[in-house]
């Protein structure tokens, strides 16, 4: 760590989500306007000589040689976490490990991988791994009139309510690349209160597929959830503690789907009997 | 072979983090980070696994919830279930289990009995980089190195999309 202490940083900040404090720092001045937009929703900056979790930025850019270039390098700790010449792809990183950091050791929340939206008064959760199809259904709920909160993580309190957790979407391009997207170009409204949960999807895209989902019970509803919860084996006890109240109440289906429009009416129309 | 009678199944506590819901008892394992979803039949089976009482005795108790239905197999079967899962603390001899996957339980007890049938589901809980997004467009999972962890890779033999991590595609 001294040797990293050393290198010359330019520019820091040290900020709190969710009770966890990161430190981020560079050495490149201007890096961190560049920076700040990708912390997670409800950040506050802290002042503070301790840390949690610390990040550091190497920038690259142009070398020393004519025509030559330097690595963008990310730090999670001592930990090197990437070395790329593609300077977006260094800060998309430092995005994912920060989120993740904070997924993990958050100690009031719960982070289970999931889009969600509200209907109705209750949320519905859709767990999921990335290019599982999650934010595309949650694009269409919103679409048929459901509240955006969130397409990255469903956060849960002790009581197995779901608070809002508004990223932007980040929506995949034919070349499948992801680029955001804000709920109110889908005509969404971003949702602001927790709310209990009233169903919970366990699905996966597969083209031409008739969607015909199973009920699942409480118990094996929460089994499919720790597949997709960030901090189950750090906090194993709690986790499922609060996983446990969080299917109280839901409709907890799984099955494969076809095209998201068509099955977001299909879930509403449902829930709407079921709740 | 021992005696069925002079078996006596003992369940696991220490390690493990018990919660029950209203049918169904969860169960996470500390020392291997397996968490265990038991169905109401075999939750019953296993406290009745204290170290005292014998196989016979046990499906004695099955029979009569059962009714109709013969204990000992189901017994078995649930003592072997959970012997896999490590729920015991000392497994049974799998011979006693021979024939006794599932199709078979529910041939010899019958569909009405099968409703009942004594069932662990299990699941590897993942580590934390598992359980959330990887970044990027897939890439081969033989380009997964050090220096690209949480990079997407297309998992081989057509497994979905994965998480570089520490140089593999998991």
């Amino acid at each position: 760590m001294e040797r990293l202490d050393r290198l010359g940083w330019v520019d820091s900040i040290t900020f709190k989500a969710y009770g966890v404090k990161i430190g981020i720092r560079t050495n490149r001045a201007g890096t961190m306007e560049k920076i700040i937009p990708l912390l997670p929703p409800g950040w506050e900056s802290v002042n503070s000589r301790t840390v949690d979790e610390l990040f550091s930025l190497i920038v690259g850019g142009v070398g020393a040689q004519p025509g030559s270039r330097k690595f963008n390098i990310l730090y999670h700790g001592l930990t090197r976490v990437i070395r790329t010449l593609d300077f977006d792809e260094a800060l998309n990183r430092l995005e994912s490990a920060v989120q993740l950091s904070v997924a993990e050791m958050a100690q009031t929340r719960v982070f289970v991988h999931a889009g969600v939206v509200g209907w109705k008064g209750r949320a519905i959760i859709i767990p999921g791994r990335t290019h599982s199809g999650k934010t595309t259904l949650v694009s269409a709920l919103i679409s048929a009139g459901a509240t955006y909160y969130s397409d990255e993580y469903a956060i849960l309190d002790r009581k197995g309510e779901v608070h809002p957790y508004p990223k932007l979407l980040g929506v995949r391009t034919d070349n499948n690349v992801q680029q955001p997207v804000h709920p109110s170009a889908l005509g969404a409204k971003a949702g602001a209160r927790p709310l209990p949960v009233g169903m919970i999807v366990f699905t996966r895209y597969r083209e031409g597929v008739r969607w015909a989902p199973k009920c699942l019970s409480p118990g094996l509803g929460v089994l499919e959830l720790i597949a997709h919860t960030v901090p189950i084996r750090r906090y194993p006890e709690k986790a499922m503690g609060w996983l446990n109240k969080t299917v109280e109440r839901a409709c907890i289906l799984k099955g494969s789907r076809g095209e998201a429009g068509q099955v977001a009416l299909e879930l509403l129309d449902r829930f709407s009997r079921h709740n | 072979m021992p005696e069925k009678n002079l078996i006596m199944p003992k369940s696991r506590v220490e390690g493990l983090v018990i919660q029950e819901l209203e049918d169904e008892t969860l169960v996470y394992d500390l020392t291997n980070h397996r968490a265990h979803c038991l169905n109401s039949s075999i939750a019953r089976i296993w406290r009745s696994c204290d170290g005292r009482t014998s196989i016979e005795e046990i499906a004695r108790t099955v029979e009569a919830e059962f009714q109709e239905a013969p204990g000992e197999p189901i017994v078995l079967f649930a003592v072997d279930q959970l012997g896999k899962a490590r729920l015991l603390e000392n497994r049974i001899d799998r011979k006693l289990a021979v024939g006794m996957s599932r199709r078979s339980a529910i041939r010899k007890l019958g569909v009405a009995a099968a409703i009942a049938l004594p069932l662990i589901t299990s699941i590897v809980a993942p580590e934390a980089a598992m359980a959330a997004s990887c970044t990027g467009s897939p890439i081969n999972a033989n380009a997964c190195n050090v220096n690209n962890n949480g990079r997407c890779c297309n998992r081989p033999n057509n497994g979905g999309i994965g998480t570089c991590t520490n140089g593999s595609c998991v």
